[in-house]
């Protein structure tokens, strides 16, 4: 007596053997052959609704709902096969039958994929919630509304990836997730701390420095080229400071990063050392900044800060005295700590 | 909650929105607030296979929207934001509101934050929605700083959120979680760390067999300096336990992410790493154990003024062990993005390979045991595009589209997702 194994493969071998009959003379019809296949088909079809009811098991434990709509798929496409077959057309039936079957594999595929994702998504929903957050902070407190509309943007994507989580398309909500941290990506290479007024401020007093250090070698005699890139240091850095009034903080940084370069680039092309009009030149930018800091000194009442400022006015002292001595090295350094009590201060004041 | 929502009538809710704009426009001249009113439509595609042909699931919903948001001054000591929005759609109706409170102390330090989020969405009758049950949810969050010294701060966490659905069903179940935490994370100026302890709670009032319990730590680390270069590290290990283990089995999760930058020439390499671990109690058929490293090293260059460009390699590892789940997938991405005034955006292409390690399962139907093929090596792609164009100064266009065939080695089991964006947008 033939195990059911051996039943089913031997119905199965036969089933073959009958499609490639059928498909080489198709103008056989006997009616013998048809009862056959009917059964063979009648196998597959019970064999499906089996695997049927093994996915279900696993779909249920998901929180797919395309998962659950692909297996109703495949379970109605199978009813229809059994009917179909019941009326003696076994071909379409077949048909029928193997589309279920392969609804069921998508199914598991869609199940076993929203498992995965359907954690993962919960801990990348509150990773994206943060930094969102942060970022909206930091795009605020700058004013940068480049930057916020992207945030906005995203924020939206991100509730579209929530309904489409709610509705069961795990995956899909999966990728919007991801493009909403795209989004936030490119508002925070936007920011690039930029809109920090305060550090950006000081990145441009920085940037201004290094402009006067490249322009006080220059002095004493270098290449056209070189000063050619400081011009366009100076530009790029005025650009800065004029979009930096026009709270676009964005592009202040990008320009500031521009003039950063081609005071580099000045520097690589220039071979002289510091000059005293460096110098000189440094110590009026000091006196200029103090001229704006000092109404905000007058009014505050922290200590520290006015603490501070005698600092600062003594490395402006003892620069402009090394400057008088000759000694230009460590009046640059002495006016260069100056600069940074101020840029303290400042920070202190806002 | 349906009554509440049928007693206003969704549209009349709208109406009462784009009603109030005007007035509140007015009032917006005067600082502070904003309105912002769009139109547009939203689209998403899924096609598969099913034996003999192609079987696509396309939703398009088509819909306007208002929204209007009022922000402290961005130097206050006292600041807030509040956002309301609406929208009609062809499937349903939408409203959300966002609020924040903010108490920044003399030296800048935030002392108090308050957050709350609420979001609430009706399905029209014909809806081509699956899950279409009236839905509401929240969340409200309270951060304070009672201690704070010039490098360092403490920050006490506490949190509240639910679900409530009109019909709850199956997939659509009702849920409430509460949480706490603690952290330690750096203040003023310099490199921005945190770590800290958290606990949560989350309830199925229908189900309560999968109530959860989970505790973490979080530890993160960003130094991203103005060169465009720097390090974020994020990494969070938690401890889920279920009410009944039987139905499901707890679990450790572990979630790593970190990017480096790295300036070059003018432009920066880019390196990026995210490690996940999932280890279960006990493993099933349907919770198995598992390790995900996903990587992508690339060089971000180009003139950041006008056009910049990308290009990298992306690569993957999922480690299921004999799951049939375990596979290798390898990419090649490049990208061109533009910061334009006028026209601004990026398009990004990633093609690649995914190799399963075996990729058939083993399933026991009681009387025997079948192995079938449930996984086939594939080719992918991944098409991604964001674009705005200002078309005046208070209008624009905005746009965002994905696209991700996948061609496997077995034709049936190619597949393809897609979803895209348009909103003509216009801020009064």
């Amino acid at each position: 007596m033939p195990t059911p194994e051996i039943r089913s493969n031997l119905l199965l071998l036969a089933l073959a053997a009958l499609i490639i009959l059928v498909g080489a003379a198709p103008g056989v019809r006997a009616q013998g052959m048809g009862d056959l296949g009917s059964e063979l088909v009648n196998v597959y079809i019970e064999r499906t609704d089996e695997l049927i009811g093994w996915a279900k098991e696993l779909v249920e434990e998901t929180d797919s709902g395309t998962a659950r709509r692909v297996l109703e798929q495949a379970y109605n496409l199978n009813r229809r096969a059994g009917r179909t077959n019941g009326t003696g057309q076994f071909r379409s039936a077949k048909d029928l039958a193997q589309r279920a079957r392969a609804a069921v594999w998508h199914a598991v595929k869609l199940g076993r994929e929203a498992m995965s994702l359907q954690e993962r998504l919960r801990v990348r929903t509150e990773r994206f919630r943060e930094l969102h957050r942060q970022l909206v902070d930091r795009a605020r407190n700058g004013g940068n509304e480049e930057a916020l509309g992207l945030l906005q943007r995203s924020e939206r994507q991100a509730g579209r990836a929530r309904e489409q989580h709610l509705q069961g398309d795990v995956r899909m909500a999966w990728q919007m997730l991801e493009r909403a941290e795209e989004l936030t990506l490119r508002a925070a290479r936007l920011l690039a701390e930029s809109t920090d007024p305060e550090r950006l401020e000081a990145e441009l007093d920085r940037v201004a420095e290094l402009i006067d250090q490249a322009r006080g070698q220059l002095d004493t005699g270098s290449a056209n080229q070189a000063r050619r890139r400081l011009n366009e240091a100076e530009e790029a850095l005025e650009k800065a400071h004029r979009h930096l009034d026009q709270g676009e903080p964005g592009r202040a940084l990008q320009m500031a990063t521009l003039a950063r370069r081609l005071a580099r680039g000045a520097f690589g092309t220039s071979v002289a050392a510091p000059s005293p009009e460096a110098l000189e030149r440094q110590l009026e930018r000091f006196d200029a900044r103090v001229d704006r800091l000092d109404e905000a000194l007058r009014e505050t009442d922290n200590e520290r800060a006015r603490h501070l400022f005698g600092e600062a006015n003594e490395h402006r002292r003892r620069a402009s005295a090394a400057g008088d001595q000759g000694d230009v090295d460590a009046g640059l350094r002495q006016i260069r700590a100056a600069h940074d009590l101020l840029n303290q201060i400042k920070r202190m004041l806002r | 909650m349906r009554s509440t929502v049928q007693g206003l009538g969704p549209p009349l809710l709208i109406g009462a929105w784009l009603g109030l704009f005007p007035a509140i426009a007015a009032a917006a001249l005067g600082g502070g607030w904003f309105v912002e009113t769009a139109t547009g439509v939203d689209a998403t595609s899924h096609t598969y296979h099913l034996a003999v042909d192609d079987t696509t699931e396309t939703l398009t919903e088509f819909m306007v929207q208002a929204a209007i948001e009022g922000r402290s001054a961005r130097r206050a000591r006292h600041r807030w934001r509040l956002r309301g929005e609406a929208s009609a759609g062809t499937e349903l109706f939408r409203q959300g509101l966002d609020a924040e409170y903010r108490y920044l102390d003399a030296a800048g330090v935030s002392r108090w934050r308050l957050d709350g989020l609420f979001a609430a969405r009706q399905y029209r009758q014909d809806t081509d929605y699956s899950y279409n049950s009236d839905n509401a949810e929240g969340r409200g969050e309270v951060r304070a700083a009672p201690l704070a010294g010039g490098r360092a701060l403490l920050e006490l966490r506490g949190w509240s959120g639910f679900r409530q659905y009109a019909l709850p069903s199956e997939l659509e179940v009702n849920d409430r979680e509460w949480g706490g935490g603690a952290y330690v994370k750096s203040a003023g100026g310099g490199p921005g760390w945190s770590m800290g302890l958290r606990a949560s709670k989350r309830t199925y009032p229908d189900s309560t067999v999968i109530d959860r319990d989970q505790v973490g730590v979080d530890l993160a680390l960003d130094t991203q300096n103005f060169d465009g270069g720097g390090l974020s590290v994020f990494h969070r290990s938690q401890r889920r336990t279920i009410a009944d283990e039987t139905v499901r089995p707890s679990a450790w999760s572990h979630w790593t992410d970190v990017h480096v930058g790295v300036p070059a020439g003018s432009g920066e390499v880019a390196f990026e790493v995210r490690n996940e671990v999932w280890s279960y109690d006990r493993e099933t058929s349907v919770w198995f154990d598992s390790w995900r490293l996903d990587g992508y090293v690339g060089y971000r260059g180009g003139d950041i003024l006008t056009v910049g460009w990308l290009a990298g390699l992306a690569a993957s590892r999922f480690d299921a062990g004999d799951e049939p789940d375990t596979y290798r997938q390898y990419g090649v991405r490049a990208g061109l993005e533009s910061y334009g005034k006028s026209v601004s955006g990026t398009l990004t292409v990633e093609v690649g390979r995914r190799t399963y390690q075996d990729g058939a399962v083993d399933i026991d139907l009681g009387t025997e045991v079948e192995s079938l093929q449930l996984y086939s090596d594939f080719t992918y792609w991944k098409i991604w595009l964001l674009g705005e164009w200002a078309i005046r100064k208070n209008l624009a266009l905005e746009a965002l589209a994905s696209w991700t065939p996948e061609d496997h080695a077995e034709q049936a089991d190619d597949s393809a997702l897609g979803f895209a964006n348009l909103r003509l947008v216009w801020r009064p």
